[in-house]
């Protein structure tokens, strides 16, 4: 029992942490890595607003394979962009699947509404999730900061991201550390008790180790300043502003 | 004596006690003179790192006073003191917080306000002499421990501060790492404080010495020549 609890926030702290790390797709040379991500993140945006304008499934369609042609362009394993979007893909369509039922019989209104609703859905993760995949943190915070986002929130956000990190690798340690020096197998009634243990420790460690980063971020400055490259100006700008004015002349 | 410079650091009756009650430095007194290189040397938990944080005005003594370029430690010289001071922590995990690790490099440069041209080649010299070029993209905490403290040490040392606080700069680096550190240290211009208690690196990065005995007391504080004495060293648990 209690290696099946442990295995599995092991696993789980492994999967948060790579979750957060996607220097894996961030640094190929792919068509998203390559453009700027002061153009990509209001692009990718942008398709957001117009999977939510309409309830055409046709145009939805359109979206969500130029999408597909993103990730593949991109060279991004579909399976990694899936295994982001499946499951609130997947919780939308029973939230709205009781509208494809009038009665007994299929309506086909109420399937083309679950249809284009979960579709939305599926666009709109897919493209945050392609945003996360292709742009590194230090990028997102530099293009929030470019588009004038205070840098109240900035911070904000520079400290949860440091934290979960931080929470993530500690657990993991913590794990390892007793699986370690674990000799013989546990009872579950000392399971409770370590396991306590075990949580409390945890959290007094992050805490304590938050107090560290802190004083370190004191030492090595924290005015939350940054790099800002300047902009690039190359084919692949060219091409996302292109297919922007076509979708939204499409669109409109 | 050879004439020393100007005295940077203050240090007078200064203690320490962490929330849970430990005091970890207790009734020190001591001064730090411009371009020195000093070793502070004594044994596990006497509170060398603990020194340090308190000396680079980072933590406030609970009691005495410190001034560091005869100013008070506080908000209102937060700014001054940060960008004359570097320290190094003795664990790399409390140190490194950025993505990667060529942020953790340019991170301080930005706080500077250091041009990116100037900061992304010294980062990248400073990468090549501590062999972490390939490390770039890598974030810090997927870093082997020896190289967590190349990068730490390279942060700090690029920037070149006036004062420069090493918490054990050689614990967990191979032969090459090391040489390299010392050989920096050695070269620098700047007044480097080294807590240590490999007692073999000290001829190298200092040419004084300041010994903390297990009753947390300084024990000693002269030249090179107390570490001649057997009889000091083996009381500061040292040897
Ligand atoms: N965050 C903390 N809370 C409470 N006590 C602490 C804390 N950090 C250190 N101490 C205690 O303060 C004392 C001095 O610790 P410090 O880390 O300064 O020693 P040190 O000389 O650097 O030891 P080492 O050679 O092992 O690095 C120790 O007794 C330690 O247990
Ligand atoms: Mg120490």
């Amino acid at each position: 029992m209690i290696e099946v609890i442990e295995q599995s926030a092991k696993t789980a702290s492994q999967f948060f942490q790579n979750f957060l790390t996607t220097e894996k797709t961030v640094f190929k040379n792919g068509l998203l890595q390559k453009l700027d991500a002061r153009i990509k993140i209001p692009f990718m945006f942008s398709l957001i607003i117009l999977s939510i304008t309409t309830f055409d499934y046709i145009k939805l369609s359109v979206l969500l394979a130029f999408l597909i042609f993103l990730t593949l362009t991109s060279k991004i394993n579909p399976k990694i962009l899936l295994s982001r979007i499946w499951l609130f893909t997947l919780f939308t369509f029973v939230i709205v699947s009781p509208k494809i039922f009038e009665g007994w019989a299929v309506s086909h209104e109420g399937l083309i509404y679950a249809l284009t609703f979960t579709l939305r859905v599926a666009i709109s993760l897919s493209s945050v999730s392609l945003i996360i995949l292709t742009t590194s943190f230090s990028d997102i915070i530099s293009t929030l900061r470019f588009f004038k986002v205070p840098d109240s929130f900035l911070s904000i956000l520079i400290l949860t991201y440091r934290y979960i990190h931080l929470t993530f690798s500690e657990l993991f340690r913590i794990i390892v550390a007793r699986e370690s020096r674990r000799i013989k197998k546990q009872k579950l009634s000392e399971l409770w008790t370590s396991g306590g243990n075990s949580l409390g420790l945890f959290f007094i460690r992050v805490f304590e180790r938050s107090e560290r980063i802190y004083l370190s971020s004191l030492a090595r400055g924290n005015y939350y300043r940054a790099y800002s490259k300047p902009i690039r100006f190359s084919i692949t700008e060219a091409f996302f502003i292109t297919t922007f004015c076509l979708l939204i002349w499409w669109f409109i | 004596m050879e004439v020393r410079g100007e005295r940077i650091i203050v240090a007078k009756n200064i203690s320490y006690k962490y929330p849970d009650g430990t005091e970890a430095v207790r009734d020190i007194s001591i001064e730090i003179y411009e371009g020195e290189k000093v070793a502070i040397l004594g044994p596990n938990g006497c509170g060398k790192s603990t020194l340090i944080l308190l000396l680079s005005g980072l933590l406030t003594p609970t009691k005495g006073e410190i001034l560091i370029f005869g100013r008070k430690v506080g908000k209102e010289n937060a700014e001054f003191l940060r960008r004359n001071i570097g320290v190094v922590f003795q664990n790399p995990d409390d140190f490194l917080f950025n993505p990667t690790v060529r942020e953790e490099l340019l991170y301080t440069p930005a706080q500077l306000g250091m041009d990116y041209e100037t900061a992304i080649n010294l980062a990248k010299e400073f990468a090549r002499k501590f062999e972490i070029e390939d490390l770039f993209e890598k974030p810090p905490f997927r870093l082997s421990g020896g190289e967590k403290k190349k990068v730490s040490i390279a942060c700090s040392l690029m920037l070149n501060p006036k004062i420069l606080f090493l918490d054990e700069p050689t614990a967990n680096v191979d032969g090459k790492t090391r040489r390299k550190i010392l050989e920096l240290v050695q070269v620098s211009r700047g007044t480097i404080i080294t807590a240590t208690h490999e007692i073999d690196i000290v001829p190298k990065i200092a040419e004084r010495v300041v010994i903390i005995g297990d009753n947390k007391k300084i024990i000693a504080d002269g030249g090179l020549d107390i570490l001649e004495d057997e009889s000091v060293l083996v009381s500061a648990g040292v040897i």
